[in-house]
């Protein structure tokens, strides 16, 4: 790291923070508007509130003399997206009194509040902690809501996976005494700085997963830190260590691009929490504090090598990491429907761009009351109910109704009209784009796994488009890039071949695609693999050979 | 000046240049345009006045130009009073009107505001006029509560010297219309007094019935002898001013999506450069809705082309229900009369057992469910209350908005659907139309305190916000530096914060120091005006203590909360018993500082 540069504007916001608190009472209690001070607004996102504002009336209420709509998102810690029927029931009850009667599922397997109302914020947030949940570091520079395989309850692994992910969950949550003061009104504490991250924090977000092969449901190299689990003699003996993944980046600046993680070395399950913590402290130490787009752990990778990194954390750690071995993931993707596991029989729900508002939530809580086991959220935004009783097949089956191939796998972020990240529609946009190309690949196509398709409305990657098969991540209003070529089992990204284009454009290129795959797919080739395939060969061109000067620059 | 005719024309006694006395041609120039313009009263009482200024003249002291009160011979001749209780300056200038009536039949009138006027004098005084409006449920204005008390109590004196006269202002659709000017009617009968003239009660077009008024009562009062003498009047004039004309040059919809009102700010371009100050009215006159004129003239099955008599001029039916006749409410009297005079048995005898749901009625579903059995065009129109002039507080102020007037107009949907005729005309009005017969009135008792640095207290619910949004672009402008405090309440924060951008912006001036928030539907408890006024109970005190002048804007029933609450808050912070509390409040009202521009509903 450069150590002589300036620190950015959030370093400074956050060492003045006092431990995350900030001018927070006050701007709770400015009744004049429904926003916070633009340092608080960063100092929320550390007690997993987002500020936000409806992007659709902005201008509309502009010219009302009013200031823009703002509503807050709150994301709730739940590693491996666990829930009681009881919980489920709670914060669905919470989103009604709270949150305009709308829940989101997330692709990192937990639920949103939106449209929260600042005035209401503590009120969700105490009704959260009642049903025994919180939303302390799911946004903020601080590890954010653990992944794990899903579903937990699969096996016996799915369990001791699950438990490592909550022990991380727990280790690394920051110090609580802002969120009590602040937000459960549980009276003045002392002002401490975090005993484990110090005063400013991690230089930015961390997010951290755990697999267990064959399966990669929650895409494992997509992150900074990530745990493939390996079972040997029927028990899980050893974790092989990920580092350095992420998939965000910026339209604009060629410094930064997707990266999957790379195996650091091995450990033994219980030393799970050890190297955790000494590769959060190394980032911690040693991330760029000057410039955010080159501070997540990936760069910092980059930066000072892998081997460098591997010596450091050992020292860290007090032991030494073994080498990695290799393992081997086949597929990604929920059991929708009835199925059966060492876990019993469960039911996964398909839950359309991952929302649960109005009548479908209304049917779904009437089914869940019957229902006495865990509730599970998935990587995809959809649910299980494990050890569902077969007496609620008829209701559930009922509720969406069974998904298309294509949308089974299909993600999409929130976006628009509530991201203030957002550049193009994604969750809006998701149905018709999927029933646009689902006839494209009907056209030409008929047979074998349609692509998992993925759209993000910016290149944050909240949905994990340069993963997906098919992706698009927004770039501007109806503008998006395309990537394919991306595995079907996670392990490779996709590839850009068109930049910045208009849905006819895409939807050209995608058919190109499709009548290619129709023609040139080897037996069993899924799309993925065909594509990339087919890029390598130049039979399928990338962006520049079919649209040059198509680029929105 | 050498016309034959015109000097023959000069009456006798003041053509003594004739027998050679001495005025200059100068003087002679000036005493001929004179007696030009003179009534003959008015040249009778000249006479005695030069008559009685020789006097003056011989002891070598200049006669007084204006008499003041008490001078010289005012003794010996009674003078007229003249007492109004005004809150939003009509009844004043149905005052002013009297007074400079019985001036120009050469009488002594003159003109006190109740607020000031001790009603014990009331013994003394030959002569006393009434002016007072009623507002809410029968109540006086603000500055007749002293008037009040003092008429009502058990030991109130006889008055059986005082002759007297009543006009009261008042609006029809409350039950108990002109309530207050009755009380004072029948009270001062009681008291022994004697009145000169039968007791008036106005709505609407005050300025005919108050020149009838006059007229009536200045004949009366010759007819008793009353002596003739000028006096000049003190107090502040409300001025009224021409109709004039306005483009429509911005129509915005202030309430977010999802309101349950629908509130416009509208800009009008004038015709006229305004001369308003903040805090004044502009009224206009409305048009009803084509559509329900053609769908009432079709239920009563009336040809368009019908010529009725409205204000003793000849207009078309179509016409007279467009422009002149109250159609978009019902009140009780309406209903009761159509009943009467359109032999609606059923309508009346169901009038005198039950509760009809009038507030939900236009005339046209009143004609619907009780379809006429005769009525002729002109008995309609006569039945109809007139259709007035809708009265909004400009929201705009002159320093900052130049040739401009701003209104913040709600527009009324009574029941779902109906359109109210002003608001439904104004809310709907395309941009870049003209508008007709706009006028801004002057609402003297709710203007800025003359004083800069004196704190002002700012309370609104609703479109009550209009004249403040006005005080404190006003406030920007001249640099105006007194603690500036606004409580505001509505429904929906998201939804009915009224220029919230502005306030917000005013607030990081520094040019409004404080605003507090009441949202009442929010969910987040039924807070009102009144409750945020009692949080800050120390500091409204303090405000109070430091001289502050409260205004308050909006609902009939908001206002009387947020007098109690002040009252209230007076007697805590102030530590007084109930009876000191209300001494300190009269003292407020009574020095005009309590300012109150309220309506009902």
């Amino acid at each position: 790291m450069n150590t002589t540069s300036k620190p950015s504007e959030l370093e400074v916001i956050k060492s003045k923070s006092r431990a995350l608190r900030g001018t927070l009472a006050e701007s709770l209690a400015h009744a004049i508007t429904g926003a916070v001070s633009p340092d608080d607004v960063q100092l929320l996102k550390y007690h997993g509130i987002y500020m936000q504002d409806d992007r659709d009336l902005r201008d509309e209420r502009l010219h009302q003399k009013l200031e823009p709509a703002y509503s807050y998102m709150v994301r709730l810690r739940l590693p491996g997206g666990v829930l009681s029927s009881a919980q489920f029931l709670g914060i669905a009850e919470l989103a009604r009194r709270y949150g305009a009667g709308s829940l989101r599922l997330t692709s990192r397997e937990t639920v949103q509040f939106h449209h929260v109302d600042k005035r209401a914020l503590r009120s969700l947030l105490q009704g959260c902690v009642a049903l025994g949940l919180d939303s302390r570091g799911t946004c903020g520079d601080v590890n954010r809501n653990v992944m794990t395989p899903h579903h937990p309850f699969a096996s016996p692994h799915h369990q001791a996976m699950q438990e490592l992910g909550e022990a991380i969950s727990r280790a690394f949550l920051p110090e609580p005494s802002a969120y009590e003061e602040v937000f459960l009104e549980r009276g003045q504490r002392p002002v401490t700085v975090d005993s484990f991250y110090g005063p400013v924090y991690l230089p930015r977000k961390f997010k951290i997963a755990l697999a267990l092969p064959p399966n990669n449901d929650v895409d494992v190299f997509a992150y900074d830190l990530n745990f493939v689990g390996l079972v040997e003699d029927d028990r899980l003996a050893r974790l092989v260590v990920l580092v350095g993944g992420g998939l965000s980046f910026s339209h604009d600046d060629a410094r930064t691009a997707p990266y999957l993680a790379q195996a650091l070395g091995c450990c033994r399950p219980e030393q799970a929490v050890a190297v955790a913590r000494a590769v959060l402290l190394w980032q911690r130490d040693h991330g760029d504090r000057s410039d955010r787009k080159q501070a997540r752990l990936k760069y910092t990778v980059a930066r000072l090598g892998l081997e460098r990194m591997r010596h450091d954390v050992e020292e860290l750690m007090g032991a030494a990491l073994e080498d990695p071995v290799p393992f081997a993931f086949t597929h990604r993707g929920d059991h929708l429907g009835w199925f059966e596991d060492q876990g019993g029989r469960h039911y996964g729900l398909f839950v359309p761009g991952g929302r649960l508002e109005g009548n479908g939530l209304e049917r779904l809580c009437a089914v869940i009351a019957r229902h006495d086991e865990p509730i599970c959220i998935s990587p995809n935004h959809n649910i299980t109910l494990v050890r569902a009783n077969l007496d609620l097949s008829s209701e559930l089956d009922a509720l969406w109704g069974p998904p298309t191939p294509m949308a089974a796998q299909a993600m999409a972020c929130v976006s628009l009209p509530t991201c203030p990240l957002a550049m193009a529609e994604s969750e809006r946009y998701l149905p018709q784009f999927l029933s646009k190309i689902a006839s494209l690949w009907q056209a030409h196509v008929v047979q074998g796994r349609p692509p998992s398709v993925r759209i993000t409305g910016c290149p944050n990657g909240c949905t994990r488009s340069v993963l997906g098969e098919v992706g698009l991540v927004g770039k501007g209003p109806g503008l998006y890039n395309l990537y394919l070529g991306a595995s079907p089992r996670g392990d490779r990204l996709g590839r850009l071949v068109a930049e910045g284009q208009q849905e006819e454009h895409l939807l050209a290129r995608i058919e190109e695609a499709f009548a290619l795959f129709a023609s040139q797919r080897l037996a069993e080739e899924p799309f993925g693999d065909c594509m990339n395939r087919l890029l390598d060969t130049g039979l399928l061109a990338d962006r520049a050979a079919v649209s040059p000067g198509g680029a929105a620059g | 000046m050498s016309d034959p005719e015109h000097e023959s024309s000069t009456p006798l006694f003041l053509s003594g240049g004739r027998s050679g006395m001495a005025l200059t041609p100068e003087q002679r120039r000036v005493v001929d345009a004179l007696c030009h313009e003179l009534t003959p009263e008015q040249m009778i009482w000249l006479s005695g006045y030069l008559a009685g200024a020789a006097g003056w003249s011989s002891q070598s002291q200049s006669p007084p130009l204006l008499a003041p009160q008490g001078a010289a011979d005012s003794q010996s001749l009674p003078v007229v009073t003249i007492l109004v209780g005004s809150e939003t300056g009509k009844s004043l200038l149905v005052a002013q009107h009297i007074t400079r009536r019985l001036e120009e039949a050469g009488m002594v009138a003159q003109l006190r505001d109740l607020a000031e006027y001790n009603p014990a004098d009331l013994r003394k005084v030959p002569y006393a006029v009434f002016c007072v409006s009623t507002h809410g449920e029968g109540e006086p204005p603000l500055p007749a509560a002293e008037l009040q008390s003092y008429l009502q109590a058990s030991k109130a004196p006889k008055l059986d010297r005082l002759q007297f006269a009543v006009f009261g202002l008042g609006d029809r659709s409350y039950p108990r219309f002109c309530q207050f000017a009755r009380d004072i009617d029948e009270r001062l009968v009681s008291l022994g007094a004697k009145p000169l003239l039968q007791r008036v009660e106005c709505e609407g077009d005050h300025e005919q019935q108050a020149e009838n008024f006059a007229q009536a009562l200045s004949a009366r009062l010759l007819a008793q002898g009353q002596a003739p003498r000028l006096e000049v009047v003190p107090g502040r004039g409300a001025a009224r001013h021409l109709p004039t004309a306005a483009m429509a040059a911005e129509r915005l919809l202030l309430s977010g999506r999802g309101a349950s009102k629908a509130v416009y700010h509208i800009e009008l371009q004038m015709e006229q450069n305004p001369t308003y100050q903040p805090g004044d009215t502009l009224h206009i006159q409305p048009c009803n809705d084509p559509a329900t004129v053609a769908a009432l003239l079709a239920a009563m099955g009336y040809a368009d082309s019908e010529q009725v008599q409205v204000n003793d001029v000849t207009v078309s039916l179509h016409q007279a229900l467009l422009e002149r006749c109250e159609i978009t409410t019902v009140s009780q009297s309406v209903a009761a009369a159509y009943g009467q005079m359109a032999g609606v048995n059923a309508l009346t005898e169901r009038l005198e057992h039950e509760t009809l749901p009038l507030e939900q009625w236009d005339v046209l579903e009143m004609v619907r469910l009780f379809p006429p059995q005769r009525l002729t065009p002109q008995g309609l129109v006569d039945l109809l209350r007139p259709l007035a002039p809708r009265a909004y507080s400009i929201c705009s102020s002159p320093s900052t908005h130049e040739g401009e007037v701003h209104l913040l107009v709600e527009q009324v949907f009574t029941p779902p659907g109906r359109v109210g005729a002003a608001s439904g005309f104004l809310a709907t009005v395309p941009v870049g139309n003209m508008l007709q017969g706009l006028s801004w009135h002057e609402n003297p008792y709710f203007h800025l305190p003359q004083d800069p640095t004196v704190p002002i207290l700012m309370i609104a619910t609703g479109t009550g916000i209009a004249p403040f949004r006005s005080f404190m672009a006003e406030a920007r402008e001249t640099g105006r530096r007194g603690f500036h405090w606004l409580v505001f309440g509505e429904r929906h924060f998201r939804t009915d914060f009224y220029y919230q951008r502005e306030w917000q912006r005013l607030l990081k001036e520094k040019v409004l120091s404080r605003l507090d928030v009441a949202f009442s539907r929010d969910g987040f408890g039924r807070v009102h005006v009144q409750d945020r006024l009692m949080e800050q109970a120390q500091l409204v005190y303090g405000q109070l203590q430091e001289g502050a002048h409260v205004y308050v804007c909006g609902g009939e029933a908001m206002e009387k909360e947020v007098r109690q609450t002040l009252l209230g808050i007076i007697q805590s912070q102030g530590s007084l018993g109930a009876e000191q509390a209300q001494e300190v409040w009269r003292q407020i009202e009574k020095s005009r500082r309590y300012h109150r521009d309220v309506y009902g509903g």
